[in-house]
């Protein structure tokens, strides 16, 4: 089935932009993740090779 | 919650820091030994076991996975246990990390030595190791996942991604390229053959730069650099697009290893194409890296930790330049099979991973030895010497590159090759290659240097080998979402999950690449007048691997008017669907010899001439660096597995005839005998058992099949139908 599916792409040097495309959705899904971490949060997290070894991390 | 005391285990830490200074030094003394080679090949000593095509995968290997792999488990178990708050999972499973890695390098450089080989560039192991591999890299998985489901720290930190990224997508990769059949103990045939071999090989290639040597220190640089600036990460804002977009890109970048190749051009475009996006997640990093010291160059002057992390760094963001440039076609055109490669890989192995290590070290020895470093002087010292070893290293092989394409190249006003002879590009290159054994040797005197001072640092403190610390108990929450938390959110305190993810992104690069060429016929058109190798061949053939003959020559001409003129037809899909393994090799130290065997062809030599050349290459032409390979012609050829070969080879699909095995050696002492008489007729008296006659039939094959005069009736047996 995989061989027949595979066989029907038509123009597999579409490959490229296919998955450019796929990157693209991904790099934008990341980076919209990114911004929408609060600056406290983020802060906190560049911390932690740091933190004091009795802080209490059960904040979520 | 209530404070839990509880300890970090610093002997595992401190066991792989020895490893890493150990396996560094003999890693890069075999470096050095390979180098002078160059120079002198005599230095092989006649003997099989140092001879270039075995020392070179001890080299690579032992650097690799040895130096940098045991250097990657120092800092993973010391800051991993630090960012969780926990102790390692299981100190068994840490010992039998330690000491099952170690156990594998040794087996590794006594098979390579002994030619036990699968001839596939940095996956040389055979399948016994493989498996012994395997499982030692799951127990590290297994240890390393278990920390972290024990933390108390509710956010994974960046620098755990990245390791969580390694042991999966190095797993992913060591097992896909290790699909063997066995045929004895250490030898195997790969299940993959000619272009599909190649992509599936680049594929890991390419990767294991990507998920050994780089995310793995990435994460190093997540935790230490801060540290050792005592300044938080620049961004960890950009830290996290550079994680996913990262992981996410190498994994296709695989093909721009086979540019110009046999490859279908669909894959070629992708490995370029997703190569050149790597700059930006590389950069990414490395700006993140640089910028993390903003406010604090100061202490880079004094500090000699600092010094080695930022020219490490720079060298990650020289390196991760220069790759995608490289992987362009234009660039490739000139660069691919040239010095230039081994330039590029050593910025990145010297700078960026060795210069790393050594900062970790720095930085970690005296505080598990709760000391200080013995002497900053050393350091600085060890780090300028170090500093100019990689620049005597390079440039010479930068130089040496652009003489060797434009004298490959090269064709005179009548439109001929200007130097037809390979050799003469050889010797122009020696007094670079004398260049950059300086420099390996400059290097490796700064990591002497670097021991002593470590090792008087030890001597010096008192060593901590449990370190109490304390943090309160993470309080249980749900496994699923709360309220406000965003589904990333949600996979940063789930390293399963996480785990998982990251295994997609990588999957997604490979699927895509790798599945198609499998299962599209039209990707590799076969060619009716290439025939599987007679068994003599077939022997033949594996000589050739077992001697690493792949490291110095290529199987591959390019389509350009150069290379079609040097030596001869360009290499198509079809001519390698009986090859397990792909043999195109990646530099040329020598001449290709995919058109060897082709009678009147521009590479063609008697049996006589290869003979002779086997014996001993100097008498040939004294500026030869071949070494001698005497053995072939001393040793008898092992019969015993040719049966065996046939078989295995029918349940690859090659179309042996039924029964075949059966008459294998009939037919291999035939065709034997025929090369035995030539010889006999030059005057040359070697026995048709003997090993040289496998090797000089395999290269007296190569290139036959794709001519239309057929097979020389001089070597070949009863083609097989």
């Amino acid at each position: 089935m995989f061989n027949q599916v595979f066989q029907s792409v038509s123009g597999i040097n579409n490959y490229g932009l296919i998955s450019t495309i796929i990157f693209v959705v991904f790099f934008t899904m990341v980076v919209a993740h990114a911004f929408s971490i609060r600056k406290n949060e983020l802060s906190e997290f560049s911390r932690m090779p740091f933190e004091d070894e009795t802080k209490d991390s059960n904040e979520v | 919650m209530e404070n839990q005391t509880f300890y970090y285990d610093n002997k595992t830490v401190k066991l792989f820091a020895y490893a890493t200074l150990f396996w560094g030094v003999i890693g890069m003394v075999v470096g050095l030994l390979l180098a002078l080679q160059f120079i002198w090949p005599q230095l092989t000593f006649g003997i099989p076991y140092t001879t270039f095509g075995r020392i070179r995968p001890i080299h690579t290997n032992a650097v690799i996975f040895a130096f940098v792999g045991n250097g990657m488990f120092t800092g993973v178990y010391y800051s991993l246990q630090r960012l969780c708050k926990a102790r390692m999972f299981s100190d068994i499973l840490s010992k039998i990390n330690f000491w099952g890695w170690q156990l594998i390098i040794v087996a590794a450089a006594l098979t390579f030595a002994f030619g036990f080989t699968t001839g596939k560039e940095y996956a040389e192991l055979e399948w016994p190791i493989d498996i012994l591999v395997a499982v030692i890299w799951i127990v590290f998985g297994w240890n390393m996942i278990g920390t972290i489901i024990k933390r108390r720290t509710r956010h994974i930190y960046v620098a755990i991604w990245f390791y969580l990224a390694t042991f999966v997508t190095v797993a992913v990769l060591h097992v896909a390229n290790s699909i063997e059949i066995p045929i004895t103990l250490f030898k195997s045939y790969i299940v993959y053959a000619g272009v599909q071999d190649a992509l599936v090989q680049w594929w890991y290639g390419h990767n294991a730069v990507a998920f050994f040597l780089t995310t793995p220190f990435l994460g190093l640089m997540y935790y230490y650099l801060p540290k050792a600036a005592n300044r938080p990460i620049y961004s960890y804002r950009l830290s996290i697009v550079h994680f996913w977009a990262l992981i996410f890109l190498y994994i296709w970048a695989g093909p721009h290893h086979l540019i110009y190749s046999a490859l279908p051009n669909w894959a070629q475009s992708l490995g370029v194409v997703f190569s050149v996006m790597l700059i930006a997640p590389s950069w990414g990093g490395m700006v993140n890296g640089l910028l993390t010291l903003r406010g604090a160059w100061d202490k880079v002057r004094e500090d000699p930790v600092l010094k080695f992390m930022v020219v490490a760094v720079t060298a990650y963001g020289m390196s991760t330049f220069e790759g995608p440039m490289m992987s362009t076609k234009t660039v490739n055109a000139i660069s691919h099979f040239t010095d230039w490669t081994v330039g590029h890989a050593h910025i990145g192995a010297l700078g960026w991973n060795g210069f790393m290590t050594f900062a970790v070290l720095y930085w970690l020895i005296p505080r598990i030895f709760q000391t200080n470093l013995y002497s900053r002087k050393l350091a600085n010292t060890h780090f300028w010497i170090g500093t100019l070893g990689i620049i005597f290293y390079a440039v010479p092989l930068y130089w040496g590159a652009i003489t060797q394409f434009l004298m490959w190249k090269e064709f005179t006003a009548e439109g001929f090759l200007k130097y037809p002879n390979f050799l003469e590009t050889v010797t122009q290159l020696k007094p670079m290659y004398a260049a950059r054994a300086v420099g390996g040797a400059l290097y490796i005197s700064g990591i002497v240097i670097g021991i002593y001072n470590l090792i008087i640092t030890i001597r010096q403190g008192k060593f901590l080998a449990e370190e109490a610390a304390s943090a309160p108990a993470l309080e249980p929450i749900s496994g699923k979402r709360v309220t406000g938390e965003g589904a990333h959110r949600w996979l940063e305190r789930r390293p399963i999950q996480f785990t998982i993810v990251a295994l997609i992104a990588i999957l997604i690069g490979g699927i895509i690449e790798i599945v198609p060429l499998y299962l599209v016929k039209t990707n590799i058109p076969t060619i009716a007048s290439v025939k599987p190798y007679t068994p003599l061949e077939l022997q033949g053939r594996d000589i050739y691997v077992r001697e690493g003959c792949y490291t110095c020559h290529s199987q591959q001409v390019r389509p350009f008017r150069s290379e079609t003129e040097r030596y001869g037809q360009y290499a198509k899909a079809g001519e390698y669907v009986y090859d397990h393994p792909f043999q195109w090799g990646s530099k040329r130290n020598g001449p290709d010899l995919s058109r060897e065997g082709v009678v009147n062809g521009r590479q063609y030599k008697p049996n006589s001439w290869h003979y002779n050349h086997m014996l001993n290459p100097q008498k040939l032409n004294a500026q030869s660096i071949m070494p001698v390979y005497k053995w072939l012609i001393a040793d008898d050829l092992d019969i015993s597995t040719t049966a065996r070969k046939i078989r295995v080879m029918q349940m690859l699909g090659v179309p042996y005839p039924a029964d075949f095995d059966k008459i294998a050696n009939e037919e291999l002492m035939k065709q034997a005998s025929l090369i035995s008489a030539d010889l006999k007729s030059q005057g040359i008296d070697c026995a048709p058992n003997k090993e040289i006659i496998a090797l000089i039939a395999y290269l007296q094959r190569l290139g036959v099949d794709i001519h239309s005069a057929g097979l020389s009736a001089v070597v070949s047996g009863n083609p097989v139908k």
